[in-house]
């Protein structure tokens, strides 16, 4: 079974999404037959850190939110990863554009890291504060999970927009995405949204169920 | 699941020729953030199954 799964690295509901999916997976007896891509999407391309602004300031200012708005919607986020056994802190998380991120996963992903590099950088951003729009912390974070600091370096010296990551974004626009996490099973079927691990649970055997048959 | 970089996919073009919305319970309650707005919420909607 393939799950394909378009997400960004600052999308609270796609690390949830993420946590509910692997618990999931858990539960499910053919897990290690699953095959998971992860597929690049800038939900925020225009953010960007400044020093001394909280995250709710700077991602009401980025979306015309009012202040109270920005901090009921983070308090309701925290809340969430808790149950889904998460930390997200926005008291030290920074919010910036992951489009240079990105070029990085797309390399990582050509050698099969990209579900690692997902995780690590979801992690970095909503647990540990760090600044996904900073080289060097690029650097730090692709090296833990394997990438050495002179291919990530050539990555980032690469003005170029990655073009796979552009492919993405465009077939997420093609097949119509709506919102993020998004996920599509063996290419046929759409679950949007950060679901409840249950639900993932009866996807999954759905899916399977259906391959089954039809093998 | 076992992390199996054998078995991840690299930039694979998808043929979305018959994609649809999984057909499960009625409505699927979930959190998501709008690519539009950047806003994240829960949606709630009647599950529209194109066959």
């Amino acid at each position: 079974m393939k799950i394909t799964i378009w997400s960004d690295f600052v999308c609270p509901f796609c690390y949830i999404g993420q946590s509910h999916l692997d618990q999931a997976l858990k539960h499910f007896e053919q897990a290690n037959d699953v095959e998971i891509e992860y597929k690049s999407f800038l939900l925020m391309p225009d953010a960007k850190y400044v020093s001394g602004k909280s995250y709710a300031e700077t991602f009401a200012e980025l979306k015309g939110l009012s202040l109270q708005q920005a901090e009921t919607m983070l308090n309701q986020v925290v809340n969430m990863g808790k149950q889904a056994g998460i930390e997200i802190n926005y008291d030290i998380a920074k919010l910036s554009s992951t489009v240079d991120a990105h070029r990085v996963f797309q390399f990582a992903k050509k050698l099969g890291k990209g579900t690692a590099f997902f995780k690590r950088f979801y992690r970095a951003h909503f647990s540990e504060g760090e600044l996904l729009s900073d080289h060097d912390t690029i650097v730090r974070l692709a090296r833990e999970i394997g990438l050495t600091e002179v291919d990530v370096r050539n990555v980032l010296d690469d003005k170029d927009p990655s073009n796979e990551m552009m492919q993405d974004i465009y077939e997420a626009q093609s097949v119509g995405v709506q919102g993020v996490p998004f996920f599509v099973f063996n290419n046929k079927y759409a679950v949007s949204g950060a679901q409840p691990v249950d639900t993932f649970v009866q996807v999954l055997t759905k899916v399977w169920k259906e391959e089954q048959e039809k093998n | 699941m076992k992390e199996n970089p054998k078995k991840e996919k690299h930039a694979t073009p998808i043929q979305f020729v018959d994609l649809k919305d999984i057909q499960l319970n009625e409505t699927v309650e979930g959190y998501t953030c709008d690519v539009n707005t950047g806003v994240c919420g829960p949606i709630s909607k009647k599950k529209e199954v194109k066959e």
